[in-house]
């Protein structure tokens, strides 16, 4: 089955839809109207724009480009989290951009080479969605735990600095804040995995189905990317919560945040 | 001479007041220094520099002879352990809370002891009756610090730094404190340093006052 296909216009519809709800903002004195026409023409803007590159990237027959863009993904992603972060007693880019990396770089290619099987290994018809899945999903969870683990440190300074006294290393007295760190930024997309299929259909296999992918195909590769996104986030926080953690100590094992 | 200190000058910020600006002391084995001074006034900071939390920006500490700086952090300061004001123990058993710091990496080679060799010293430290199984946030303000005490003494540190070791202790519980310090100090050779806000001192202890960043002579 072919699916529909869909003209500007016919966008326009929805965008009009938005705009009803703007008025509704308007009239209930909800002051979201501007952040609905900024989100909306963002979005808009940044989804045609990625249309129009993945129509050149998917030309591209070169594996370094397609890493090399899947790393400007991850470097975008790392800056969002580094600048959404209002407390920061400690450098975080470096960390974030690497942990993530690492991980995604891992796991989109174990995705499209050990489950897809797919030829050649940097198809970026698979590499380039399949890791913005990855990215755009784990990146959230990452800025949730590394609020967590400044906010964790800061509160239990006494007691970090107390078991530091007692002869603990950083990673060690760290550990605590550390493990609800990574704990906070897990358990949303563990939720989600408890509500999957029951309370609501995720948005890849719905992009899927509707573009006529027989739903038994679509099912399995929604459970590929959920068992994906959950390993890079898992991997990622763990990654980027102990390197930041040990950044927020000097190397002689002081606490570093300010008192 | 098992602590010098020279000099010594700290402040938070690079252009922030100094709040210790040329502390001078030295202490032997045995020798008890209590420092007094009002909140605020950069005791605390004191003993965070002793137990190297933080650098100082000017001056010197030398324990056993060489600079704070020679040594592994994680081991200076279970030579020279800090006991601080509050500690903070875990929602745990006390047993659990006493022998913590052999879960560390850096007294892992020591081995665990068992918390029945502890006795000894808890009985010392009028904690006899102590359940290991009670949770030991539950205990008593003079028992908390009675078990922190004793915590830091099973480290076999030869310097012990107590921060207001005495705050939220009655008359009573202060006095005893003080007796079962004088004899577990002596016994041990220990040299200790202890700040109080309070005007109190311990056994035949050296009272020194601290005062706009400085350290007035004894007496």
């Amino acid at each position: 089955m072919n699916p529909p296909a869909i003209s500007l216009l016919e966008l326009g519809y929805c965008l009009a839809l938005v705009v009803g709800l703007g008025v509704v903002s308007l009239r209930l004195g909800l002051r979201l109207e501007r952040d609905l026409a900024w989100a909306s023409a963002r979005s808009v803007l940044q989804l045609l724009l990625l249309g129009s590159v993945l129509h050149l990237v998917f030309g591209v027959e070169r594996g370094w480009i397609i890493v090399l863009v899947l790393l400007g993904m991850v470097a975008f992603a790392a800056w969002t989290v580094a600048t959404r972060l209002k407390q920061k007693p400690v450098g975080i880019f470096w960390p974030t951009f690497i942990s993530m990396a690492l991980s995604y770089l891992v796991l989109t290619f174990f995705a499209t080479g050990a489950v897809l099987g797919v030829e050649p290994w940097y198809s970026p018809h698979h590499v380039i969605p399949l890791g913005g899945m990855l990215v755009g999903n784990s990146m959230n969870a990452i800025a949730v735990s590394l609020d967590r683990l400044f906010a964790g440190l800061e509160k239990d300074r006494r007691l970090v600095e107390q078991w530091l006294s007692l002869g603990a290393e950083a990673r060690e007295a760290s550990a605590f804040a550390c493990r609800d760190a990574v704990r906070a930024g897990l358990i949303p997309t563990i939720n989600s995995m408890l509500t999957v299929g029951i309370v609501f259909i995720p948005g890849m296999m719905t992009g899927q189905i509707l573009s006529g992918v027989d739903p038994i195909l679509a099912v399995r590769y929604q459970i590929m990317i959920l068992l994906l996104i959950l390993v890079a986030t898992g991997l990622g926080s763990v990654l980027v919560t102990r390197w930041v953690a040990r950044r927020c100590f000097t190397a002689h094992h002081q606490l570093r945040l300010p008192a | 001479m098992i602590l010098r200190v020279r000099d010594l000058a700290f402040r938070y910020t690079a252009s922030g007041p100094w709040l210790l600006d040329g502390i001078d002391f030295e202490l032997d084995r045995g020798d008890f220094l209590t420092v007094r001074g009002d909140s605020g006034g950069g005791k605390s900071t004191l003993l965070r520099l002793l137990n190297r939390l933080a650098d100082p920006q000017r001056g010197t500490i030398e324990f056993d002879g060489r600079p704070l700086p020679d040594y592994p952090a994680t081991m200076l300061r279970t030579r020279m352990v800090l006991v601080f004001q509050e500690s903070a123990f875990l929602e745990a058993s006390v047993e659990e809370n006493l022998l913590l710091p052999f879960t560390f990496r850096s007294l892992r080679g020591r081995g665990r002891p068992r918390f029945e060799t502890c006795r000894p010293l808890l009985e010392q430290l009028r904690l006899a009756g102590i359940d290991p199984s009670e949770t030991a946030t539950r205990l008593s303000v003079g028992q908390r610090m009675r078990l922190a005490i004793a915590r830091a003494l099973l480290l076999e540190p030869n310097v012990l730094l107590l921060d207001e070791p005495l705050a939220g202790l009655d008359p009573d519980s202060r006095d005893a404190l003080a007796t079962v310090l004088t004899g577990v100090v002596r016994e041990r050779g220990l040299a200790v340093v202890s700040v109080s806000h309070l005007d109190w001192g311990i056994g035949t202890s050296t009272v020194r006052r601290l005062q706009g960043g400085r350290l007035e002579p004894p007496g």
